[in-house]
This record gives structure tokens, C-alpha cells and sequence, in this order.
């Protein structure tokens, strides 16, 4: 483990720094959720989209909202984080990131990659595609299963390649969520991505959210997840582009050994959502509750709404909560990830303490 | 997959804590079939006559340790701290190198890399590839030695500190890149020392100590852990915003300039 003594410090100036931040939160990613539907139906799939009617905004209402954001808060430190559902699945997706590139803004987005063949690859490319992360969740049987999508893993797999043959990406990223029975083929799964010119993989736990809700069986278990943390550490040790997730306070003994940064729930701080119908929230993966739906975009005007609402996002959930109000790692976890707060019962519903340290 | 700078100084901030790979089946989910094993207690002998030896018996080993050398303590005394966490160490890399002032008996001679090069070396800084020309594929070969720690022999590795600071970073980069474009003739004139002088100021994030080489200390600048420059990927690993990126690299071309400007005010100075 690195120097204990020096991640506190750098802890407790990351506490320090998000107080500040809840005062003058500091707009950096701007999630732009363009649909619900989806081509797999995920079994440990944190949204719940899939076969849903999806309410969509349009090419020229996103156009309208997007000149509008950067005739207030500029495009400057900003990066649009364009997700789904499949957001390869409109047909106009093109037109919306077309007009978001024209207007100066960087753009990422994650997909599951079935659909990027060679035209798709070049037409991102085309339309200032920066950064993009494909879900590959297991070796073939393994995501097949889970996706419930026969060939889903040979088509992202093409993807992946489509996009590197095509090149002039920023970053392009694999991400695994692992499961019970998935976390057996991590060793494998190495093997077959370190010969895939990717950027990064990035190996993150399913949560318990969601449709994975109904999956108990494939939750980790304890030793699951310390299986995890060391797999990424001793990745990373070697020098490997192996990093988990943003989520979770992970203990002095994993914060920043297995992601190059401390623990900050960015929810409402760093980052805003749109959904698909337009309203405006904190982080997609919160659970959606009307109480959680800022304003939306068809009505509000966004600056507005980030400068004088978020207030539920900017506090300590920790609070709320007895345990963790008694914590002694709660100025530096302050209730965890704002998506896996239960918030019928006022408690975290992933909690790494006496897991992880 | 691709190895980045930052990849590379990830896995330095581990070397650098002495952490190295623990073996972890990923297969074993379970976590029950792990040993625990205490290396002290899990020693076992097949001499079966070691427990009932006589201790009197056993016998002696007299090991005579030579004297350090002047040298060896000089170099023994040499300390060097990185700062681990923050912005990648080519940025902002701290490096503070004290040698201890003698009290008693006769001054301890500083022996650098570059004394230790013999002349005909020194004349062949810069070729990183080792052979014998000092072009365009040393850039290369150099820019690649910084970013993976990779080096032809140890011969490449000396002759890659062209400014012969004991590190090998950008600025020995700049260097070659300015001599290959004809701007300077010789690499003779840049040393460690010509930095001694140099002071950067950034807000209050920086702490700045500057002490020549003559006084037996030489400090660079020292840029404090600031969280607002954690680049968090969120949800998805999409990376917030390259801009981060961009103002980092900005810094770094500041700081060529400062330097090259420190060391040719230097040069106007000493003619």
C-alpha cells in the first residue's frame, strides 16, 4: 500500500476541496441521455431501459439547448457524455452530435458497440467523437449470456476494431462490469483486450441497481470484491491501463491505487444529466424519483437551474444515516456514490467498510 | 492495450513505494483456498539434526566490511523525494538533493555523472541509440526512454542526461531537439547547474526554494497535491474534459520556455 499518512492528507484535501465545490459546483460533464431504447436487454444492467417507449427530444431542441448552455456557461471545460439506452440507435444521432461538434463541444459517449461497423466508425470520427467506451461484459458465452444478445460479443468486439482502424480517437476504453460469475474470466479477458490496441479497460462491479436488482446471484461477494480490487491493483503496478470505476469510497488501503484519483461523488458538483425527455438530473444512475428532476431543458433555462437548484446533491447524505453519521471515514465517503443510496431506508446500498478496509 | 505516460508514471509511484505484483488467482472468487503464510514461521529444515545441534558448535564467520569510500558516502548521502500523488511527475516533479556538509577530515569531493564520463563520452551526449550520430532517431529514441524507461545500455542511459542533472526528462529532450535544429552547437554549456538559479511561481499552489549547487543544495519547484486537478472519469470512463490535459501541457511548454530563457539569459550573462 502507498504511504498512509500522505493519502490522508490528500483525503482530507479532497473533503475540503468538495465543500468548496458544493458552493460553487463546477460544471464538467454534461450527460445527454438521447434515448431508452436499447437492441440488448441487459440481465445486471443499471438502467432500465431496453423494449420501453422512449420519450425523445429533437435534433433542433437539442440544438436550441446547446447554444444556449454555451452562451452561459461557455464550452470551455465542459465534455458532453453522449449515453442511452443505445444512443446509436437514433437515427438522427448524427444531426444532434453534428450540431453539438459545429457549435465547439467535445464529445464521448459509450455504447455497446454492436452497431459501429466501418461507415458508422468514420461518421464519429466525422463528428468530433473524442472518447468512447465500449461495454464487453465476459468472454463470448459469458456477455452473450448476460445481454441476451447471440453474437453481441463478436459485434462489439468488430466494433472495437472498427473504431481502431479508423483511428483519431482520443481514448477509446473497454468497460467490464463484473459479476459473481463473471469475476473467474478477468485473467482471460486480460489476455484478449492486451492484444486489442485499446486505451484503457476499465473494470467496475455491477451494483446493486436497476434490473441487476432482481440478480442476486450475480452480486460479488466480499471476497469478490477484494478479488477485484487486487486484480486491478497488481494491473496497475505493472504499468497496465487497468482502472476501476468513479464510484464508491474504497478505504486508505484501494483510494487511488486502483483509479488515479481520490474518491469525489461528482453528482451535481462536476456533473448534470439530461434524459431522454429532456429533464435534468445529477447523474443518470441516481435512482429516478420526481423529487430528483431539476427542471427540464424544453422549459428551463440549464444555467439557471444548475446555479439555484441541485441543493439535494450538494450535501452529505451521511447524515441521514446514523452508522454512517458515526463513521470514521465519513468526511472522507459523506454517504458514498449519490446512485447507491436508498433512499426509502436512508442508507447505502453498497458500503465497503469491513469489505475493503 | 496502450501504455501511456501516465500508465508509466502510475507503475513508478508503485516501484517507487516498493510495491510490486502480489499474485492473485482471479479464478479463486471464493478467497478460502489462499495461504496465509508467515514467511518466518512456515521455514522448514531438512537437516533433521538442526534442532538438537550444539550451539557451541556452530561456527563462526568474522566478515570484514571495507571502509566506505569518500565517494560511496557521497553518493549513499544523496536523497532524492517525488512527489507521488497529483499531476503526472514530468509536470511537477520535486526532486531535492542535499549533500552534507563536512565537519571534520578533508571536504568530500562531489562526484557527478558527468565527472565520471570520460571526455570522449561527453562529446557523445545525446546519442541515445548509440550510433555515433547524433540525428533525428535520438529524438525519437529519447522521447521513447522518457516515456517507458527504456534504454539501449547503460551507456544510452548516460548519454540521454544531456544536461547531466541526474534525471532524464523533457528538458534533456529540449536540448537535443534544439541541437539537432542547429540552435546550440555542443551540449558543454548545459549542466544542473545552469538551473540552480531558476524560480517559478504558480498561485499559491507552489513552493519554490532555489539554493545554488555551491551551497550543497539544489531544490526545483515543488507543486502541492491539488484535487481540482484530479481528472475524475466518471460514469462510462469518458474523460470530463481533455482540457485539463491541454492546460497541463501548457505548463509543460511554460516551463521549457522559462527554462530555455533562464539558460540563455545565463549565456548573455557569462559573455
Amino acid at each position: 500500500m502507498l504511504d498512509v499518512n500522505m493519502k490522508r492528507t490528500h483525503l482530507e484535501q479532497m473533503r475540503d476541496y468538495r465543500r468548496a465545490l458544493m458552493k460553487k459546483p463546477e460544471l464538467r460533464n454534461l450527460f445527454l441521455e438521447l434515448t431508452l431504447r436499447c437492441n440488448e436487454r441487459c440481465l445486471h444492467c443499471g438502467s432500465q431501459c431496453g423494449d420501453v417507449t422512449s420519450e425523445e427530444i429533437s435534433v433542433e431542441q437539442y440544438r436550441q439547448f446547446l447554444i444556449q448552455l454555451k452562451e452561459d456557461m461557455s464550452t470551455y471545460g465542459k465534455m458532453l457524455d453522449i449515453t442511452g439506452g443505445e444512443p446509436l440507435l437514433r437515427k438522427d444521432f448524427f444531426d444532434i452530435l453534428g450540431a453539438a461538434h459545429e457549435l465547439g463541444f467535445e464529445w464521448g459517449m459509450t455504447s455497446n458497440g454492436t452497431l459501429i461497423d466501418g461507415y458508422v466508425a468514420k461518421e464519429l470520427k466525422k463528428t468530433g467523437m473524442k472518447t468512447i467506451s465500449i461495454s464487453i461484459d465476459g468472454l463470448e458465452a459469458t456477455h452473450d449470456e448476460f445481454r441476451r444478445t447471440p453474437g453481441g460479443y463478436k459485434k462489439a468486439i468488430e466494433g472495437v476494431e472498427n473504431l481502431i482502424r479508423v483511428g483519431g480517437f482520443e481514448h477509446i476504453q473497454i468497460t467490464t462490469v463484473v459479476t459473481h460469475k463473471s469475476i473467474t474470466e478477468l485473467d482471460e479477458l486480460y489476455k484478449i483486450f492486451n492484444d486489442i490496441d485499446i486505451d484503457s479497460w476499465r473494470v467496475v462491479n455491477m451494483e446493486p441497481m436497476g434490473r441487476a436488482k432482481d440478480h442476486p446471484e450475480l452480486l460479488l461477494t466480499d471476497d469478490d470484491y477484494r478479488t477485484l480490487m487486487e486484480f486491478i491493483r497488481n494491473k496497475r503496478i505493472a504499468g497496465e491501463p487497468v482502472s476501476y470505476g468513479c464510484s464508491h469510497y474504497l478505504g486508505f488501503e484501494y483510494e487511488r491505487e486502483v483509479r488515479d484519483w481520490y474518491f469525489l461523488c461528482t453528482a451535481g458538483l462536476y456533473t448534470a444529466s439530461i434524459s431522454a425527455n429532456g429533464d435534468i438530473f445529477a447523474c443518470l444512475d441516481i435512482e429516478r424519483r420526481p423529487e430528483f428532476v431539476q427542471g427540464n431543458i424544453l422549459r428551463d433555462r440549464f444555467s439557471e437551474v444548475w446555479k439555484n437548484k441541485f441543493e439535494v446533491f450538494r450535501r452529505d447524505l451521511s447524515d441521514d444515516n446514523p452508522t454512517c453519521s458515526q463513521c470514521d471515514q465519513r468526511e472522507f465517503c459523506h454517504g458514498d456514490s449519490y446512485h447507491s443510496w436508498d433512499f426509502d431506508e436512508h442508507k447505502p446500498q453498497l458500503c465497503f467498510k469491513d469489505i475493503l478496509f | 492495450m496502450k501504455k501511456s505516460i501516465f500508465t508509466v508514471m502510475t507503475a513508478a509511484m508503485f516501484a517507487a513505494a516498493n510495491l510490486s505484483v502480489v499474485p492473485v488467482d482471479a479464478a479463486d472468487s471464493s478467497g478460502n483456498n489462499r495461504n496465509k503464510v508467515d514467511p518466518v514461521e512456515s521455514i522448514t529444515l531438512n537437516d533433521q539434526n538442526w534442532n538438537n545441534r550444539d550451539k557451541n558448535d556452530e561456527q563462526k564467520v568474522t566478515t570484514t566490511t571495507p571502509a566506505i569510500t569518500t565517494e560511496e558516502l557521497t553518493r549513499l548521502t544523496n536523497t532524492t523525494t517525488q512527489t507521488l500523488y497529483g499531476p503526472p511527475w514530468m509536470f511537477t516533479t520535486t526532486t531535492t538533493t542535499t549533500i552534507p556538509v563536512v565537519l571534520y577530515g578533508p571536504p568530500i569531493v562531489t562526484t557527478t555523472l558527468k565527472d565520471e564520463l570520460d571526455e570522449s563520452i561527453t562529446k557523445m551526449k545525446g546519442d541515445v541509440n548509440g550510433d555515433e550520430i547524433i540525428d533525428t532517431f535520438d529524438a525519437i529514441a529519447l522521447r521513447r526512454a522518457i516515456l517507458f524507461d527504456e534504454y539501449k545500455n547503460e551507456r544510452a542511459k548516460l548519454l540521454s542526461d544531456i544536461n547531466s542533472d541526474g534525471k532524464i526528462d523533457v528538458t534533456d529532450l529540449v536540448l537535443l531537439h534544439r541541437f539537432l535544429l542547429g540552435a546550440i552547437k555542443d551540449f558543454s554549456e548545459y549542466n544542473s547547474s545552469s538551473l540552480s538559479e531558476k524560480t517559478t511561481t504558480k498561485d499559491n499552489k507552489v513552493t519554490t526554494t532555489t539554493t545554488t549547487k555551491d551551497k550543497n543544495k539544489i531544490t526545483s519547484t515543488t507543486i502541492a497535491y491539488d484535487p481540482g486537478d484530479d481528472i475524475i472519469v466518471t460514469l462510462y470512463g469518458i474523460k470530463p474534459t481533455i482540457d485539463k490535459i491541454k492546460e497541463m501541457t501548457n505548463d509543460a511548454f511554460e516551463n521549457i520556455k522559462e527554462f530555455t530563457e533562464a539558460v540563455e539569459e545565463e549565456q548573455q550573462e557569462d559573455k
